[in-house]
């Protein structure tokens, strides 16, 4: 099967339909990093020694795809190398949080594999040999990670992986060492932004263990007030542990969000709606807009149809357009490269267009 | 694109000399861009200086970390794959997994600051884990055994011998 035709969906998989919280919480993605036994990891290997990962990730991870009775089929997983993609469809894979912008710069000697149903998605020699990723619509951290869990035992029962009794499994970085595991939430805070907690926020969740930082922007902004709240300790705590402790935490920022919203609506109703309708009507109606603006407005439209302002757009249209709105999303739908300034004209008709087939 | 002095691995580092206006460019892995600016005491420019930004030794190990290593610990690499400390330091990554036992102690206070823990808990590999349990009871096993003929049990000290000659066999052969 070609990656094209697995990305073929306008919306990744994993965006899509009903999910618990998703009127504040975008997405779950939990990851695995691993490394094989006595091979160097990937900053320092040669290029035969990344063969030699590609070679044996390849092949467990075929085998784990068709199951073999002692571990459960992983259903459609496939694999391609870096080379055979092109730089349109790696820019794809990245909008689509399936790969990192690291991995889509690499070729030769690097790999990913993807389900068709882009929920697993694992990088073959990115900082580590393998990186294997969930990533589940809406509040799923413990679905997330006993899906990433079962991936991970269907690869090791083929693999062996670098692992040492005291530190536990071993990674080209030390932040990553032990569990190897980083669990996030992506959120969309609008109220605790407008309140000004963000701030706040983030100095209370690092006394915990944790980070929050924004999934689009540059340094400390955060575009369209979405958010990415992710453990940092990976090591001398269990998964379980590690993925507990951030679905309590992130249960608090929702609850505050939720509550942020109800004190906005009580004390700023009118300035509120009057923000939302003017977004609204900005964005279904402008005829040229920058992703950050896009983000903005669609944050705020996002808002209005949580707070039950506006109507009869799904609710998910955020995470939809969060995505079909950057670079090569909009060059696939136009077919052909695109100026910075045609994209901001393309960008603006397909959201007005998106909005005009739902009402 | 591939490092032009070893061919082996990635270029990842970008030098631009200008000399006398005539500009050249030297495209390097991290391993041999250190090691031509040791020998031309030129500091390479790439992602790895930025990184070094982020995993500076003082982050990592504490202030007075960076001036308080000289001389003979400066020269230490890893014997499976050559990183030095040096490189360790500057890059914030390892090189191997035997670096980890290779600059252990180094690690263990970049472990302690990074996650409050120097000890897995957790998941355990299926190869790894049969061997870890049973090095695990074998250490016990021989425990008791000493045990055994401390208190001249010898009877049990006979039966704990044959099962540590056991979990030997099979250590031996996995
Ligand atoms: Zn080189
Ligand atoms: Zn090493």
């Amino acid at each position: 099967m070609a990656l094209d035709e697995i990305l073929k969906h306008p919306v990744a998989q994993w965006m899509v339909g009903d999910a618990p919280a998703n009127d504040i919480v975008v997405g779950t993605r939990v990851r695995l990093a691993r490394n094989l036994h006595e091979i160097p990891f990937p900053g320092v290997a040669t290029r035969t020694q990344l063969g030699q990962v590609v070679d044996q990730v390849r092949e467990a991870i075929t085998h784990a795809a068709q199951g073999d009775g002692r571990t459960p089929r992983l259903g459609r997983l496939h694999f391609f190398t870096m080379d055979a993609l092109s730089p349109l469809t790696k820019q794809l894979l990245v909008e689509r949080h399936l790969i990192s912008p690291q991995h889509a710069q690499t070729g030769a000697g690097h790999g990913v594999a993807l389900r068709d149903d882009e929920r697993v998605s694992i990088m073959v020699n990115e900082e580590d040999h393998l990186r294997i990723q969930v990533l589940l619509p809406g509040f799923q951290p413990q679905e997330a990670w006993e899906m990433a869990n079962q991936v991970d035992d269907a690869l090791d029962a083929r693999l062996v992986y670098a692992f040492s009794d005291a530190v536990g499994y071993l990674t080209a970085w030390p932040t990553n060492v032990g569990t190897g595991l980083r669990a996030s939430v992506m959120l969309h805070l609008p109220a605790l932004a407008r309140a000004g907690q963000i701030r706040a926020l983030i100095s209370a969740v690092a006394q915990l263990g944790l980070t929050v930082r924004g999934i689009y922007g540059e340094g400390t902004e955060a575009w369209g007030n979405l958010f990415q709240l992710s453990n940092q300790v990976s090591l001398g705590r269990s998964e379980e542990e590690i993925t507990t402790h951030l679905a309590t935490v992130a249960r608090q920022v929702i609850q505050q969000e939720r509550q942020a919203r109800e004190a906005l609506l009580n004390r700023q109703r009118i300035e509120l709606e009057d923000a939302i309708y003017r977004s609204f009507g900005i964005v279904t109606h402008a005829r040229s807009l920058s992703t950050k603006e896009a983000l903005r407005l669609l944050s705020d439209v996002r808002l209005g149809i949580d707070l039950g302002l506006i109507s009869g757009i799904p609710e998910t249209i955020l995470q939809e357009l969060m995505v079909r709105i950057r670079p090569a999303h909009l060059q696939r739908l136009v077919g052909r490269e695109l100026s910075a300034s045609e994209r901001d004209l393309q960008r603006a008709t397909l959201i007005r267009e998106r909005f005009k087939v739902q009402r | 694109m591939l490092c032009e002095d070893c061919h082996e691995r990635e270029a990842t580092v970008h030098i631009t000399h200008v000399v006398n206006g005539e500009r050249s460019e030297a495209h390097l892995c991290e391993r041999c861009a250190q090691k031509r600016s040791e020998s031309e005491g030129v500091a390479p420019f790439g992602l790895q200086s930025f990184l070094k930004g982020l995993f500076d030794p003082e982050t990592l190990f504490g202030p007075g970390a960076s001036g308080g290593l000289a001389g003979v610990e400066r020269v230490e690499r890893c014997q499976r794959c050559g990183l030095s400390l040096d490189d360790f330091r500057r890059l914030g990554h390892l090189g191997c997994s035997h670096c980890y036992q290779q600059f252990h102690r180094q690690l263990l206070p970049a472990l302690q600051r990074i996650h409050g823990a120097t000890r897995h808990r957790g998941k355990v590999p299926s190869r790894g884990n049969e061997t870890v349990l049973l090095r695990r009871d074998l250490k016990q096993l021989r425990e008791q055994l000493n045990a055994a003929i401390q208190r001249e049990a010898y009877e049990e000290a006979a039966v704990l011998r044959d099962r540590i000659r056991a979990l030997e066999e099979q250590l031996g052969a996995s």
